[in-house]
């Protein structure tokens, strides 16, 4: 390795507004994302995560503002140096966006079979291995359909590690996995982590039970801007009313559930359950 | 003022916004194109060719050979009383192998080959852009036009024309079949024909018209697919249906306005 790619980069996000067309998600936010750590990045279902991790490799350009990875301004390099920092990152997608016409081994292979000329034997060992790491090596010659959605998560966090990028990005990698797998997910994140400290992960989640384990440093977004940046320790301590809603879930729920914008009247109600009661007793 | 009047005094207005759309798609498309067509040696293509080629080649095979000897047969039969009221039933060897090698052959191959291979181009790439596939490949650094593209066009390039030649020869049979067996021409008759009528020009204009054909389809079909998420009348697997559809018709459409101009260029 040069000293270029050995060295963890800070993530910056400068005045960084994003969003959709005429829709800001988020709004000037500034912060900084520690390189060499793992971050965990919070926030509702639909506060922003997937939107800013898209900007962050580049696939949207952001409405205004910058992000510096070390000290390169990705969007205002030439699209060559751009895909240059790109290689150093590896995304798993929310839905793992595995290549449907192809098996997991030839999925997982892609990077290697496309950029290098390593012998095909070789790239297969490699891949097994990495999907062994993830616990799918079993499943190596079933198509993304054929698997579960926890499964394909794996499968894509395989994909993502099979070039061992510095700077590994992953969108919800723990939402629908049952607890035994999200455990062992987490376990896999800390331990890819231990092996490869000068590794950047940033983690997008909103499973609070996962940041204590996995995380060095959580950023909280909220309501398009950003709650709380800062290291793991403070976020625990923290005695800010809406950090606390995201530590205690029960709390979190009653403050949705508890809000009556949508009101059912009786009457309606009642309407409904016979119109069901009706469906019900059909033939 | 009625609604009539409004929509008649709206229509210069309603031409002229469909018209800047349809530059722009135009134009849009002729650069997708040349993306495309830059990238064909871009990377491991061989692989990707071969398989392109057995979908959109051989996997057409048997259709457009049953398409071909259809096409003949009924060539056959409608040119033999066509030409019998001139009194000239032993054309009909010339008929057949020039409207075969110069209009049909090119032409039914492309439509149907678009019908089969094309649409399915466009909902596998539609599927992969809803489905964050193509994001996930630009990702990794995998040039989607390199990688689904670029493929898919010199396949059609290599195959429309062969799929073109096999059905031009198997309708020449189809002819020979009604023409020959069931209404009784001469057959060495009607295979001097076919061989005197045909020359260099008349096969080389089917070839170029196979080959503009390939680039058509498989340009507008990919580039449909690789569209889907920008739709503004649709999104999500309905996206997906709509630009299949509008893939298809447009290729069609394509196909058939530019065979009229290929054909007025290469018969001045
Ligand atoms: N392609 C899109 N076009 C328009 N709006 C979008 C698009 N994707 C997401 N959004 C909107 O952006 C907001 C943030 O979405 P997202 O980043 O996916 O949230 P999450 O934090 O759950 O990952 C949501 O309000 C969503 O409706
Ligand atoms: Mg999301």
């Amino acid at each position: 390795m040069n000293a270029e790619t050995s060295k963890s980069w800070d993530i910056k996000l400068v005045d960084l507004t994003l969003g959709y067309d005429q829709k800001v998600v988020l709004n000037k936010i500034n912060a900084c994302i520690p390189g060499g750590k793992i971050s965990v990045i919070l926030g509702s279902s639909g506060g922003g995560k997937s939107t800013l991790l898209r900007h962050l490799v580049g696939l949207r350009t952001p409405m205004s503002g910058k992000i510096m990875m070390g000290e390169y301004d990705i969007f205002s390099l030439p699209p060559k140096e751009f895909r240059r920092i790109r290689r150093r990152m590896g995304m798993l997608f929310q839905d793992g966006a595995l290549l449907g016409s192809m098996n997991l081994l030839e999925n997982v292979g892609l990077p290697l079979r496309e950029h290098t000329k390593l012998p095909e034997k070789l790239v297969n060992e490699v891949v097994l291995h990495t999907l062994e790491l993830v616990g799918m090596a079993d499943f190596a010659g079933y198509y993304p359909n054929e698997l579960s959605g926890g499964m394909r998560k794996r499968a894509g966090l395989a994909r993502a590690m099979v070039t061992s990028p510095p700077i590994l990005l992953c969108d919800e990698p723990t939402s629908g996995l049952d607890p035994i797998n999200s455990a062992q997910m987490d376990a896999l994140l800390v331990n890819l982590k231990e092996q490869n400290p000068d590794m950047t992960i940033v983690v997008v989640s909103h499973d609070i039970q996962s940041v204590f384990t996995i995380a060095d440093h959580v950023m909280v977004l909220h309501a398009g801007g950003i709650a709380f940046n800062g290291p793991l320790e403070d976020f625990k301590n923290s005695d800010d009313p809406l950090l606390k809603r995201f530590l205690d879930r029960n709390a979190n729920f009653a403050e949705t559930g508890g809000n009556q914008r949508f009101a059912l009247p009786p009457q309606d109600r009642a309407k409904v359950q016979s119109a069901l009661d009706q469906w019900l007793g059909r033939n | 003022m009625s609604a009539i009047a409004r929509n008649i005094l709206g229509l210069p207005f309603f031409l002229l916004d469909n018209l800047l759309l349809l530059i722009r798609e135009v134009g849009a498309m002729s650069i997708f194109m040349a993306v495309g067509l830059r990238n064909i040696f871009t990377g491991k293509q061989a692989g990707k060719v071969l398989r392109q080629i057995q979908f959109i080649g051989s996997d057409s095979l048997f259709l457009i050979a049953l398409i071909g000897l259809f096409t003949g047969m009924v060539l056959g039969l409608q040119g033999y009383y066509a030409l019998a009221t001139v009194g000239s039933e032993g054309m009909l060897g010339t008929l057949i192998s020039l409207a075969l090698v110069r209009e049909l052959g090119p032409v039914l191959t492309a439509i149907m080959v678009t019908g089969r291979a094309g649409s399915a181009m466009t909902a596998e790439i539609g599927v992969m852009r809803i489905s964050e596939q193509l994001d996930a490949l630009e990702v990794m650094d995998i040039n989607p036009y390199a990688f689904l593209v670029a493929p898919r066009m010199s396949a059609s390039l290599i195959v429309f024309p062969m799929l073109t030649s096999v059905f031009n020869v198997v309708g020449i049979m189809g002819g020979y079949f009604t023409g020959v067996i069931l209404l009784g021409i001469n057959g060495g008759i009607y295979m001097h024909r076919v061989q005197t009528a045909l020359e260099f020009d008349d096969l080389f204009s089917g070839f170029a018209k196979s080959i503009i054909f390939a680039l058509l389809v498989s340009t507008v079909c990919c580039y449909k697919g690789f569209f889907t998420h920008m739709r503004t009348d649709s999104v999500g697997p309905e996206a997906v249906s709509r630009a299949t559809t509008s893939a298809v018709v447009l290729s069609c459409i394509l196909i058939l306005i530019f065979d009229y101009v290929a054909t007025t260029f290469f018969m001045a």
